[in-house]
Formats: structure tokens, C-alpha cells, sequence
């Protein structure tokens, strides 16, 4: 992990450290609503979609019970789904496997669209930090 | 015109990235499953449909307006007689 994704590691600025599960699902929640609305404009909402089944699908050969999320009937992921998985977690593993998929789909989107562009867009996403998630933030990604 | 054909064109910018994108993530599917998965065939058939469509609206307009700038220039006979 480089000094610049540190820098962008939105989850950590979302959470405290004494957080539960719920609060840190809702937190992740979150963010994956607002990388949307950060990369749907440039990418399409579909290649979100894509990018996140892919990580979700790389992050489950760590964390098994990522790959129990299921296609919405849009193609979209469940984001209430997702929520729901991590909020079940004891909170240390859900912090750290939401910090891994992060990770997993910032690589992604790197290799696809470059640093410059990934990162300025990602950053878009820790300037908007906040501690809980609204219920509308559970709109299928 | 021209501020719809540049709509037009980040339109058909984005559809080609989804476009893509998607092409991508059903080749990492295909690399690692014998069959795609249905519904990444379904993303990438509309992300390609999506582009294409964009594309030729684009192109579309983009005659339009070409036409338009061609028939506001001034006539040669009238350039020379002013």
C-alpha cells in the first residue's frame, strides 16, 4: 500500500475507531454510493457495476463470504445486500475487508483509466467523508 | 447546435468507456469461468448497444451541423463584391 492510496483510504475517515459493525457497514455503504456518483459520469454506471462484481469477486478469495452477493435484477450489486454481509462481521474484519475491496477496486480502476484520473476522482470520494449512511445511499450500485 | 453536438460527444465518450469496461470484465469472466456469466453478457451487449447508438447520434448531429455552418457562410460572389 503506497503513501497515495493512504491518502485515499475514504473508509478511515468515515469510521472512528470504536465503531460497530452496523456503523461501519453504513459507513462503506456509503462510500460505495458516493464512488458512484464520482465515477458514473466519466465510466457509465454500468462499468461501476463491473468493477465492483470484479473486486467483490478477487476480495472473496480472502474474505469468502463476499462472493454471497447476488446480481440485482438491473445487473447492478445489491447494496443493502453488501451492507447487510459486512454489518454481520465482527467490526475489525469488516473495516479491514472494506478497506481491502477499496483497495482491490481502485486497482482496477487504474489499470483501466490511469493514476491521475483514478486518484482525482477517488479523492472526490474522501472530501465527501461522513459518519453515517442515509437509507438513499442503498440504491443498487 | 455545436453545444449539442459536445453534449453528444461526452455522452459518447462515457458509453465508449462503459463499453469498454465491460468488454474487460467479461473477458476476466471469460479467462476464468468456460461460460461468462449471463449477466455480464447482457452488461456488455447494452454498453455496446449504449456506444454505438451515441455514436451515431453524434454523427448524426454532427452533419447537422456542418450543413448549418455551410449554408450560414457568405456566398464567394458576395465576399468579392464587398
Amino acid at each position: 500500500m503506497n503513501a497515495d492510496f493512504r491518502r485515499l483510504l475514504p473508509l478511515s475517515q468515515r469510521v472512528a475507531k470504536d465503531d460497530d459493525s452496523q456503523r461501519i457497514a453504513a459507513a462503506i455503504s456509503a462510500l460505495w454510493a458516493d464512488i458512484q456518483t464520482a465515477l458514473q459520469p466519466v465510466i457509465g454506471r454500468r462499468s461501476v457495476s463491473a468493477l465492483l462484481w470484479r473486486a467483490l469477486q478477487l476480495g472473496a478469495a480472502k474474505y469468502s463470504w463476499l462472493a454471497a452477493i447476488r446480481f440485482a435484477s438491473d445487473d447492478a450489486v445489491n447494496l443493502g445486500e453488501l451492507t447487510a454481509l459486512f454489518a454481520a462481521q465482527p467490526p475489525a474484519l469488516a473495516r479491514e475487508a472494506g478497506d481491502a475491496l477499496f483497495e482491490i477496486f481502485r486497482e482496477l480502476l487504474l489499470t483501466l483509466i490511469g493514476a491521475t484520473l483514478s486518484d482525482r476522482l477517488l479523492q472526490t470520494t474522501s472530501s465527501t467523508s461522513s459518519r453515517t449512511a442515509p437509507a438513499q445511499h442503498l440504491t443498487p450500485i | 447546435m455545436i453545444r449539442q453536438y459536445f453534449k453528444l460527444s461526452v455522452a459518447w465518450q462515457q458509453a465508449e468507456a462503459e463499453s469498454r469496461v465491460c468488454a474487460q470484465a467479461f473477458y476476466w469472466d471469460a479467462l476464468e469461468n468456460a461460460a461468462p456469466c449471463a449477466v455480464k453478457r447482457r452488461m456488455l451487449a447494452a454498453a455496446s448497444q449504449a456506444a454505438h447508438d451515441a455514436l451515431e447520434a453524434m454523427l448524426r448531429e454532427g452533419c447537422s451541423v456542418a450543413a448549418q455552418l455551410r449554408s450560414a457562410e457568405p456566398e464567394p460572389h458576395r465576399l468579392r463584391q464587398s
